[in-house]
């Protein structure tokens, strides 16, 4: 539409009319996503003695002792997933092997896992008892034995592994998009490999990166159960305090002062990061075909990544696959009684509804919700599609930093009352999804080219025609990446559900959970093994998406 | 991509039927009642069928993630209460709620088939309506000699073999904390904390992740109910899981109900709470809810002989509990971190 004016008579004054409409239109979104904070924080600081109390609780020992234990954590976690995706997303990024589709696939599936499941996954594979030291203990004679799941860095074994298979898949993409032309233009120029490397890749690879250390750092900052699980009881994070304010000692106010704290601390840390990883204004027309990963000629490199995958299966993937193996197990004996149990009357008895009412629900919210903040975030992103990253982007990112707490009371206290419990859910949803979708659309829509859409434009084609037959088929990928990940943030999601659901919409998450309460572990293993299935089926369909419609032409 | 655009198009056009659905406003005639997650759904849906076919009522329930939540709400309505009923805060609440005024009194009948020991509130605001005992269990496979008392977990073959959740989040953690100050008095129970520490192989966040460590073997002694082993024996048909009676006393966690203060459905919220009381329910909670009714006259199904018997209750007065909880916890946390 705006290009159209762009020609037309009076172009200035109706380039201006535009540009403010768009402004306009983004603030209100971000206004609306916001609106539940911007109460929330209101009511708090309407409150005269704020200062005096932020005060009290920064001067305390507290305080100082939560913040230095939290940024240590998220620090080394940030490090230590980097460090193990590095080489992964290096492979990925440069190579074709059988099997990469499905390898992707599984790499998003611990996020949507519920934290209790992880924690069992841990507890299976590194515990105590775990197959871990079951093997240790058989090949030393009960002399060796792995004690290191309980304690600092049991937590950051936990977020690491936890963290970086998204590390992988993110890097791994960014890092196809490098413009092949580049590194041969630095070859051809005298310049050595590891120069261009330092001087070409690595900075065309700084945003990418300092985005995801920024990711994990946030999400490690902001962890709850693995701190206190493994951390027993010296650790807290400011989670950890705010849970503890308002649902133990009933401190609303309290909490709310730690909340208002946290996200000050995360915001300063989402600038600090903007700065230092300003996206390049960089558009990779061309991308490379990837060589093969074969046995006969980059023999060197293919013994090093089936070296590497083996190690990250041994260490990082087993947990996962141990609740997998422990759900056909409801006994001593290999069954499959977990899962034919799941469509029993003691699974309804249970959850409070049967199984496939519980699967309905779930992909109609996941699927609804996405949908809808795929619709807004691709609105935002379509509409900045000019601008560099920065300013109202930065703001689209904040959700990951702020406490869901907050987010919860503030919808609650304007809309809990009047609207249904289910749109208050999906409004939940899409805030907690909205940064992560974005993220993905903003950067895709960049970097699409532009001339295509003007040429079509130019040959007469209706805007409407344009966005409909040049547009959404050429965004079509990153849609519908979006999209998977947007309804696996709302399958895997427990606190919205919880929260508003008020016991009337059982999620699987929430199936999960009141399985535990009711001690059936081993069905609520089954139950997270379905839901690591259907992301996984919900990942793997939009890759094949991606390869039928052959974005790989377009290149 | 039309195959995409036709089912997304579907997929809207449902949810907006059920959300459409969904907004059809209660009628205010409707019995309100607030419970949270850990209130069985198999004992609500039993009261919506009781009250719909005996008084043509139609109750409908709101299960809150935690009891913040809960008590947020209850506090922001406190003048414009839309609540009837609270159903289901534990012991550990009690003062709370007696503190923020927030229930009426009222004497269900029935209440004098009530254990005198249980009934907390003198004034009637809170009335129990079932209860459990916190206590240790083992695993009769991973341990040979058994601790008598308390101060036997204290010894060194203990060393990380105790799993707790933590007092600061989580219910049956803070009844735990509870115990040790009724047992060793405010004078010794830190230093029992000083001790145990050692044994202890992490402090959970909940009984969850607890619970979930110790049927997985990663410690044989974990903080439980007196009737989690029921559970085994109900639905795995095992004795391997034995409730830990130790100095033969237990501190009991009660679970109560009450009418909101200016509830505008007086006459029906005592209905509701006559019912509580009723041998009906009351017959209903062994082995839905997992503790034990309020009435000693109710017979106690098979599987609660594995169940905790325990000679002494050791619970505190409440009064005591209200004025001091919050220094105990603190105090608690100081030990723990040294």
């Amino acid at each position: 539409m705006n290009d159209i004016n762009f020609v037309s008579r009076g172009a200035n004054l109706g380039k201006i009319f535009n540009s403010i409409k768009k402004k306009i239109g983004l603030y209100s979104i971000a206004l609306t996503l916001y609106l539940p904070l911007i109460v929330f924080f209101g009511k708090l600081l309407t409150d005269c003695d704020l200062l005096v109390k932020l005060w009290t609780f920064l001067s305390s020992k507290l305080f100082i002792n939560t913040l230095s234990f939290s940024v240590k954590e998220a620090l080394l976690s940030a490090c230590l997933s980097l460090l193990l995706a590095f080489p992964g997303a290096y492979f990925f990024g440069n190579f074709d092997f059988p099997g990469k589709r499905l390898l992707r696939s599984i790499m998003i599936l611990p996020f949507m896992m519920p934290g209790i499941l992880i924690v069992l996954g841990l507890v299976i594979f590194y515990g105590n008892n775990g197959f871990f030291n079951q093997f240790l203990a058989s090949v030393s004679n009960n002399q060796l034995k792995f004690a290191g799941l309980y304690g600092f860095w049991g937590i950051i074994l936990a977020h690491s592994l936890y963290n970086f298979p998204f590390c992988i898949r993110v890097l791994s993409e960014s890092w196809e998009r490098i413009n092949p032309n580049l590194k041969e233009a630095a070859a051809m120029l005298g310049s050595s490999k590891l120069n261009t490397w330092r001087r070409v890749t690595l900075p065309l690879l700084m945003p990418t990166l300092s985005y995801l250390f920024f990711l994990v750092f946030t999400y490690s900052f902001l962890s709850f159960t693995i701190v206190l699980v493994f951390g027993g009881y010296l650790y807290k994070t400011f989670e950890v305090l705010i849970y503890i304010e308002y649902n133990n000692k009933l401190q609303f106010e309290q909490a709310a002062i730690i909340i208002l704290l946290q996200t000050i601390i995360l915001a300063v840390i989402l600038l600090l990061q903007s700065f230092i990883g300003k996206r390049v204004q960089y558009q990779s027309k061309l991308v490379g075909q990837l060589a093969a990963l074969n046995w006969q000629t980059t023999r060197l490199q293919t013994v090093t990544f089936i070296s590497y995958g083996l190690f990250l299966i041994l260490f990082f993937v087993s947990p996962f696959l141990a609740i997998i193996y422990k759900s056909f197990f409801q006994t001593e004996i290999l069954s499959i009684a977990n899962y034919r149990n799941l469509f029993t009357t003691a699974f309804s008895f249970s959850v409070g509804q049967p199984f496939l009412i519980v699967l309905r629900d779930s992909i109609l919210l996941g699927g609804f919700a996405s949908l809808i903040v795929v619709c807004i975030a691709y609105y935002v992103a379509r509409s900045r599609r000019h601008e560099p990253w920065g300013g109202v982007d930065l703001l689209f990112q904040l959700p990951i930093g702020i406490s869901f707490m907050a987010f919860a009371i503030g919808l609650a206290s304007i809309f809990g009352e009047l609207l249904n419990y289910r749109l208050l859910i999906v409004w939940a949803h899409v805030f907690l999804a909205f940064p992560l979708v974005y993220s993905i659309l903003r950067t895709a829509r960049r970097e699409l080219n532009e001339s295509i859409i003007e040429n079509a434009i130019l040959l007469g084609s209706t805007p409407g025609q344009v966005f409909r037959r040049v547009e959404l088929p050429l965004m079509r990928r990153p849609l519908s990446t979006a999209f998977a990940y947007g309804m696996a943030i709302s399958l895997g999601d427990l606190a919205a559900v919880l929260v508003f659901g008020k016991g009337q919409l059982v999620t699987l998450s929430v199936a999960v959970y009141r399985l535990i309460g009711h001690y059936r572990f081993a069905q609520a293993t089954a139950l997270g093994s379905l839901l690591i299935f259907i992301s996984l089926l919900l990942f793997l369909s939009v890759e094949n998406s991606s390869i039928f419609i052959g974005s790989r032409e377009d290149r | 991509m039309r195959h995409l655009l036709r089912f997304l198009l579907s997929i809207i056009l449902v949810v907006v039927i059920l959300v459409v659905g969904g907004c059809k406003k209660e009628s205010p005639k409707n019995l309100m009642v607030y419970t949270y997650s850990s209130f069985s759904v198999k004992l609500t849906d039993n009261i919506k069928n009781h009250f719909k076919t005996k008084y043509n009522l139609a109750v409908d329930f709101k299960s809150f993630s935690d009891t913040g939540p809960l008590f947020n709400q209850l506090l922001q309505e406190k003048n414009n209460p839309v609540a009837d009923v609270v159903i289901g805060l534990d012991s550990s609440y009690f003062a709370k709620a007696l503190k923020a005024d927030l229930f009426q009194p009222y004497q269900p009948a029935n209440l004098s088939l009530v254990n005198k020991d249980l009934i907390f509130d003198p004034e009637y605001r809170l009335i129990p309506f079932d209860y459990g005992y916190v206590l240790f269990n083992y695993d009769s496979q991973k341990l040979d000699s058994l601790p008598k008392t308390h101060r036997d977990l204290l010894q060194p073959q203990f060393k990380k073999k105790i799993i707790i959740s933590n007092p600061l989040t989580s219910s049956p953690g803070q009844v735990f904390l509870l115990t040790t100050i009724a047992l060793y008095g405010e004078d010794g129970y830190l230093d029992y904390w000083r001790q145990l520490k050692a044994n202890l192989l992490t402090i959970a966040p909940g009984w969850d992740e607890a619970y979930g460590m110790y049927t997985n073997g990663e410690a044989p002694i974990v903080l439980s109910y007196g009737t989690s082993p029921a559970y085994h024996l109900l639905y795995e048909n095992t004795e391997r899981y034995q409730a830990l009676i130790l100095d033969d006393a237990a501190y009991a966690q009660i679970e109560g109900a009450g009418i909101i203060k200016n509830s505008a459905n007086l006459t029906n919220a005592k209905l509701l709470m006559d019912y509580l009381l009723s041998a009906e329910f009351q017959t209903l909670i062994p082995e839905n809810q997992f503790m034990y009714p309020v009435r000693s006259d109710v017979t106690l199904p098979e599987s609660f002989r594995i169940a905790a018997k325990v000679d002494k209750i050791l619970n505190l007065p409440l009064d005591k509990v209200t004025a001091n909880l919050e220094r105990w916890l603190q105090e608690w946390e100081q030990v723990i971190n040294e």
